[in-house]
């Protein structure tokens, strides 16, 4: 069983009849089904395809004998949500709300999930194990149903050029998705510190129509003081920022807004962490996306990869294409000769994989799989690409200038005209002195053909 | 004993039968699957941990969870695609009428009887799919099938989850040596309850009929 351990102020009122360690038991259960009902949820957000293996023997950290694999930010933005504190009876509900943002600053509110407790119908069941398998039941159903939802379907679909999915997990009241909404209470489990229930709410109407209100204007739509909507995500970060210079504490009511990172563009957790985020939510705010501002990253992209592809290998140089190739050319030039030193010294400080080691003409070459630089790339070694070079005398212009004409260097071009126009007359004077002898070989086929047709 | 029993009527191309069936019985059986029993001595064991993965649907518009257990996929895959083929080949042989058959989801438990009775399955949950086989005319009405499909089955995994969240009977947790009259051992790496799957072919009914004309009727008039 699971033996992470964190600080939480327990509700303070026993349940009659339970002891100090089965509360304890209660209340941990309370709370790791918190942390791993936003961690399901937030996964399945992803884009990604969520696969754990089935392990015989479990790790301390599979809570309820389900493989989930907590993702540390989340866990941290459910604790700040929770301030330390269990959900209790009466206590607001712990919501996590998935939104979509586009490129243009636009946003809508896909779907609600809220844990609640309410009062309990049973108070003396004191199963621990019952309990705890019932959790474990409500897990999986959450976990099956967050694939059913539009909202899964959009996640695979995002891209920092479309839209990114956003999540912000709080302590409050969710707000109204509008009258395209279908509500189901997933499920529900008593136990003697309260009833858990999990109720979904998500909107069945994707289109960004003028009929979704709120959910349309645009992110520089309301003046600074008109910021008053304590729900609005804006407004989150509005009154944290407004509670940091003032030495204010947000009230327990209103929906908490844990850090700057949970703002109304709460990117998801593998967004990239620290000041990426700041600039992301920076461009949100400007509106205003240029190619100079570089590459977005969808809230569920794997940020490190990308930007290391893309600045790698798809940042063209503000070159001329012919200049861009010869640079590549050079390039492959250079790393050959990086490679040399690796030979000649006899060993190498990290021996490359899957080494061919050939000899030829007392030379040896050390290729090193995909990195090979001689035989694969004929074209870039030879650095005599047609038109590759930079200057004007080979380019495609000049070539066809070159073979618009005959070129003088043709042999005929050196003969006197004189001659060849003498040749010529005295070759058909000899064909018309022979002019006889051909009707002669004529006339010989014609009997030929007529004698071997009868 | 009275099984809880469950019924689901679905009108499908002959192609979606498979992936409709695994979805719907991955479902109840990830509901239904704990963690492999470790017994360290009697009444003093470790539970496992139970995997999961998403699985894409070709045919269907949907995307559904499972026990990521390859036994149990296994299982699944060969009894779906059993009950795909006898469908779609009483299909072909009736050229193309439709036809229809159903396949359940049985859990049960084993009674033991005394000597020299054999002993008892008695089910405990059952979950039957009746499914019809209806073949369309266009590119695009397969098209507006699949959704139409994914949705259907989205609503059937959302009853799932609300059924099995319900207060209802599960065989209580046996002792060590009952543990395989409950739960399906032979698993390395997981222990669903004991379950079967069984499938079988019937002529399709008029109700049926009807109500796939009205369903089809519907959803193509868009």
């Amino acid at each position: 069983m699971a033996t992470a351990t964190m600080s939480y102020q327990t509700s303070g009122v026993a349940p009659v009849g339970l002891t100090p360690q089965e509360q304890k038991d209660m209340e941990r259960f309370g709370k790791f089904l918190s942390q791993k009902m936003v961690q399901v949820i937030v996964q399945s957000r992803l884009g990604e395809k969520v696969c754990t293996p089935c392990k015989a023997h479990p790790s301390p950290s599979d809570w309820f004998n389900l493989g989930i694999e907590d993702i540390p930010e989340v866990g941290i933005e459910t604790r700040k949500a929770l301030k330390g504190q269990l959900l209790t009876i009466g206590s607001p509900p712990l919501c996590v709300e998935i939104s979509l943002k586009t490129v243009e600053g636009d946003s809508l509110i896909l779907e609600n999930w809220c844990l609640s407790v309410n009062e309990t119908s049973e108070p003396f069941n004191r199963v621990s194990y019952a309990v705890y398998s019932r959790m474990s039941l409500l897990l999986k159903s959450i976990i099956s149903v967050s694939r059913i939802t539009p909202a899964y379907k959009l996640s695979g679909r995002q891209g920092a050029d479309s839209f990114v999915l956003c999540y912000r997990v709080f302590c409050g009241e969710p707000h109204g998705l509008g009258a395209s909404t279908k509500n189901c209470t997933i499920g529900q489990v008593d136990t003697p510190i309260g009833l858990y229930s999990v109720v979904l709410s998500y909107r069945t109407q994707l289109a960004l129509s003028p009929k979704d209100g709120a959910m349309l204007v645009k992110s520089d739509h309301f003046d600074q003081h008109f910021i008053g909507d304590q729900y609005s995500p804006r407004l989150c970060r509005a009154a944290h920022h407004k509670g940091d210079r003032g030495g204010e504490s947000s009230s327990g009511s209103e929906p908490v807004a844990s850090d700057e990172s949970q703002d109304a563009c709460r990117l998801f957790v593998n967004s990239p962490p620290g000041n990426k985020v700041a600039e992301y939510q920076n461009l949100l705010q400007q509106n205003r996306y240029s190619f100079d501002d570089g590459p977005k990253f969808g809230a569920f992209a794997d940020p490190s990869s990308a930007r290391r592809n893309l600045s790698a290998e798809f940042v063209l140089p503000e070159l001329p294409l012919p200049t861009f190739m010869k640079i590549k050319s050079l390039k492959d030039v250079k790393k050959e000769n990086e490679q040399r030193p690796l030979v000649t010294g006899g060993s190498a400080l990290v021996p490359p994989k899957d080494i061919d080691v050939t000899e030829n003409a007392n030379q040896t070459n050390i290729s090193t799989g995909p990195v090979s630089t001689s035989d694969e790339f004929v074209m870039v070694e030879s650095l005599k690409t047609p038109f590759a070079e930079g200057d004007s005398s080979h380019d495609v212009g000049a070539f066809f200038r070159e073979c618009q004409s005959a070129p003088v260097s043709l042999q005929s071009f050196n003969r006197s005209s004189g001659i060849a126009t003498h040749e010529i007359g005295s070759q058909l004077e000899q064909f018309e002195k022979d002019l006889e002898g051909y009707d002669d070989l004529v006339q010989s086929l014609c009997i030929d053909s007529d004698e071997s047709g009868k | 004993m009275n099984a809880r029993t469950q019924v689901f009527e679905m009108a499908l191309e002959g192609r979606q039968v498979e992936e409709a069936v695994s979805s719907l019985f991955h479902t109840l059986l990830f509901h239904r699957t704990l963690g492999k029993f470790h017994y360290k001595q009697e009444g003093n064991y470790c539970v496992g941990t139970v995997g999961y993965e998403d699985a894409d649907c070709d045919f269907v518009d949907l995307t559904y969870v499972r026990c990521s257990s390859g036994d149990i996929k296994k299982i699944v895959h060969k009894e779906a695609t059993a009950f795909s083929e006898c469908l779609r080949s009483q299909e072909r042989e009736t050229q193309g009428q439709a036809r229809s058959g159903h396949i359940s989801l049985t859990f049960y438990q084993i009674k033991k009887a005394r000597w020299p009775f054999p002993s008892e399955s008695i089910p405990w949950e059952v979950w039957n799919l009746r499914m019809e086989i209806m073949t369309l005319a266009s590119e695009i009405e397969r098209q507006l099938y699949r959704e139409k499909v994914g949705e259907l089955l989205a609503e059937k995994i959302l009853y799932i989850a609300e059924s099995m969240n319900r207060p209802s009977y599960v065989p209580k947790m046996p002792n060590q040596p009952e543990l395989d009259l409950i739960f399906d051992t032979s698993f390395a790496d997981i222990q669903p309850y004991l379950f079967k799957i069984s499938y079988g072919t019937s002529p399709p009914s008029t109700s049926m009929g009807t109500t796939v004309r009205r369903l089809l009727k519907d959803t193509l008039s868009i």
